[in-house]
């Protein structure tokens, strides 16, 4: 019968095709993994207390520590979520709320959206060209300026599509109840997206942890410990980048302890962030 | 209480009103020709627009919770059937005030006979509309049957009666006036035990769902 | 025989772009009455209704002409419509449950009215869930998300909440077209029980929910009234051909 050599020939065309994607999907995995173990192996074996204890030494010499790298990158990121993070929640919710009924609302939206895409290194020169040489020299503040341009738009479309997805019958039956437009904004609305907007900050966050062509020309590099923000600032990033092309052994040591640090830090910030969500909407 | 269910209890008050009003209708105009009393006879008449408002009454109800409410399956047959049923007690009130009519000829003249097997016809027949409407509260299918079947025992009375007013007739011709009063009486009382049989019917229809109108008593006992 | 809480008198209403939804109309509100508004889709009984409590505010370009008159003046030109909208509240069709625990829910509308006070918060909010038939099935969770109930008791949620601020009036946009019957039955029996308290004003597309919970009917057509009465005469001897075309499902 006609019916059964279709049926089998489908069978066969089925199980290639599984096998292929199967195999597809091995590959993929083999890669990730490879990395993760490397970076695992060789990281763990480095983190002692002075890694994070002890401040640089002069080249060369032993007993060197990346303090100032993790203070360095730590402050930067402090101030770009200072800037990045109010600026992309207040647009995200212009979004939202004002901008749904407007054309420019979209046309904003979508140039966010590109804006995700564009090349880390791109907003580097920008902000170089802008803040670095008008002023004369790199500094911590250009650093963390570039980082908030980076995370902007993930938190504004974060924020935007969360607030979104909260039905605009809630709004109305908040008005129905003699609320102002903020009040419905700032009691109901940011409830409703509260957790949503939280794992989209969690994941901007990492996204910027271990970005490092922007620093490059704005934050620059530093041996030195400081806090001062007007200067060139160090950050894990660029140092693993300075390290790692070094000369010295313990150099090479501490570039693979840091860069096993940051991948732990954004792994734990991104299983974090799904793990929020998938609780959230569990119901 | 739903708003549903309150109008339920006022339609069964209105038709408990309306069949205790036709049922002391009856038993007051047999007294009143047992006593050769005519001013019970006249406040039976009277009564008839107490019976009138509360047919228009019922039939308004009904109507209205055919409309708003929408029942179904033995509501509905509940209240089709009550609106059936105030016709046949309309009609039993419009009997008693014929009778109260006769029997204040009757009391202008003397008596003709002794009532000894009409004030029991009257009973039996005012039993069977109290049952009748029993049954219908209780959606009762055996009392139902029952009372059909009691029919018969008002219409052994009826023969009797007639025969006996015929004998009577035939010995004493001057009376015949009154002979046919109380034949017409006992007629009027054969009438009001068939109408509580069809309100016997329609309680079965309304029970079952089956209609046996138009089947005899033996065969409405199949199933 | 109860006197009207509010009076319509030849509103006209206009959405953006000068489409005239609501035509001349004229029709008094009785007091703790259920009055239901009922007709075919698109004839502007929502957009009506929603003149009440100026939800047409919330969106640009519309325009009104009439009055609808409470108590003494004309609500439509009210200033303050916070004040207003605390005396005349609305249920939607959708249930829509704030983000926040049951206790939140309904003491949002009193603290949008300035009650901060935790018992008399408590007490408002005990009386708001009893009214609403809720209380029973809530009382020992109202800390708990308002989002984990039921549909039916979302609705009833919602009602509490309207009620919570003791409004005059409660508007009612086909409440129950989201929920099951069962769910939907018991909403109509808390409605008929409301009214003691609130005038009920309520858009029904479900002509046989309108007989059976209200008192006083208006039949609209095009955004025209075309008969207002008593629900009883609507429904078994109604004056207008329309009416009877519409009340025996000729159309709509």
């Amino acid at each position: 019968m006609r019916g059964t050599s279709e049926i089998g020939k489908r069978k066969i065309v089925n199980a290639a095709a599984l096998t292929l994607a199967c195999a597809a999907a091995g590959l993929g995995l083999f890669w990730l993994i490879f990395i993760l173990a490397d970076v695992l192996r060789h990281g763990i074996a480095y983190i002692t207390p002075g890694l994070f204890l002890n401040e640089a030494a002069p080249p060369g010499m032993e007993g060197g520590g990346l303090k100032h790298a993790f203070i360095g990158q730590l402050l930067i990121t402090l101030f770009a979520v200072l800037i990045g993070i109010p600026l992309g929640i207040l647009g995200g919710t212009w979004l939202a709320e004002y901008g749904r009924h407007h054309s420019i609302g979209r046309f904003i939206s979508t140039l966010s959206d590109i804006m995700i895409s564009v090349p880390s290194i791109v907003i580097g020169t920008f902000v170089y060209a802008i803040f670095v040489k008008p002023i004369g020299h790199f500094s911590g503040f250009a650093g963390a300026l570039a980082l908030a341009i980076i995370m902007l738009p993930v938190v504004l479309r974060t924020t935007e599509e969360m607030m979104k997805l909260v039905p605009w019958e809630i709004r109305e039956a908040a008005f129905a109840l003699g609320a102002p437009y903020y009040k419905v904004i700032l009691q109901v609305v940011y409830r409703g997206a509260a957790t949503g907007i939280f794992t989209g900050i969690l994941l901007a966050i990492a996204r910027i942890a271990g970005e490092t062509a922007p620093l490059l020309f704005t934050s620059f590099n530093n041996m030195f410990l400081t806090t001062n923000m007007n200067e060139p600032m160090p950050s894990l990033t660029v140092t693993i980048y300075q390290y790692a092309m070094g000369p010295y052994d313990d150099w090479h040591e501490m570039a693979w302890a840091a860069s096993f640090v940051i991948t732990l830090f954004i792994l734990g910030l991104t299983i974090l962030g799904r793990l929020i969500i998938r609780w959230k909407y569990k119901n | 209480m739903k708003k549903v269910e309150r109008e339920y209890i006022e339609l069964k008050t209105m038709l408990a009103s309306m069949c205790q009003v036709t049922t002391s209708m009856l038993q007051d105009v047999t007294r009143a020709l047992v006593t050769r009393d005519s001013a019970l006879a006249e406040s039976v008449i009277a009564r008839d627009d107490e019976v009138d408002a509360l047919d228009t009454g019922i039939d308004e109800h009904c109507l209205k919770m055919l409309a708003l409410y929408e029942p179904k399956a033995v509501d509905l047959r509940f209240v089709v059937t009550a609106l059936r049923i105030i016709v046949d007690l309309e009609r039993v009130g419009d009997h008693c005030t014929s009778i109260a009519e006769e029997v204040k000829k009757l009391n202008q003249s003397p008596p003709v006979k002794p009532y000894i097997d009409l004030p029991k016809m009257a009973d039996a027949a005012i039993a069977m509309i109290e049952d009748a409407i029993t049954a219908y509260f209780n959606k009762d299918v055996q009392a139902a049957i029952e009372i059909i079947r009691r029919d018969d025992v008002v219409d052994r009375f009826d023969d009797k009666i007639t025969q006996d007013l015929l004998g009577y007739m035939n010995s004493d011709l001057t009376n015949s006036r009154n002979i046919f009063a109380l034949m017409f009486i006992t007629r009027s009382i054969e009438r009001i035990a068939d109408y509580a049989t069809n309100i016997a019917e329609m309680i079965y229809f309304m029970a079952t769902g089956e209609i046996i109108k138009h089947r005899t008593p033996d065969k409405a006992t199949d199933g | 025989m109860s006197d009207s809480i509010m009076i319509v008198k030849n509103l006209n209403f206009y959405y953006q772009g000068d489409v005239h939804a609501v035509k001349d109309m004229s029709v008094p509100i009785q007091r703790n009455q259920v009055t239901a508004l009922i007709g075919p889709s698109g004839c502007g009984k929502t957009t009506f209704l929603r003149c009440f409590n100026r939800m047409h505010d919330l969106y640009p370009g519309h325009r009104h002409e009439g009055e609808i008159l409470f108590e003494g003046s004309n609500l439509l030109e009210r200033k303050d419509i916070t004040e207003l909208r605390s005396r005349i509240g609305m249920v939607f069709q959708k249930p829509t449950p704030f983000p926040m625990s049951i206790f939140d829910n309904i003491a949002y509308g009193l603290k949008l009215k300035g009650i901060r006070n935790r018992a008399e918060l408590g007490d408002r909010v005990e009386q708001a869930l009893r009214q609403a038939a809720l209380w029973e099935e809530t009382h020992d969770r109202l800390k708990q998300p308002a989002t984990g109930l039921s549909g039916g008791q979302q609705q009833r949620l919602v009602i509490a909440r309207a009620l919570a601020v003791e409004p005059d009036v409660l508007l009612f946009d086909e409440p129950t077209s989201a929920l099951d019957p069962i769910s939907t039955g018991k909403i109509e029996e808390l409605m008929v029980s409301l009214k003691q308290q609130v005038t009920i004003l309520i858009v029904t597309h479900n002509m046989q929910q309108a007989a059976r919970i209200s008192d006083q009917t208006a039949f609209m057509y095009m955004g025209e009234l075309v008969e207002f009465g008593p629900t009883e005469t609507m429904f078994t001897n109604p004056r207008e051909k329309l009416t009877e075309e519409y009340v025996t499902g000729r159309f709509g």
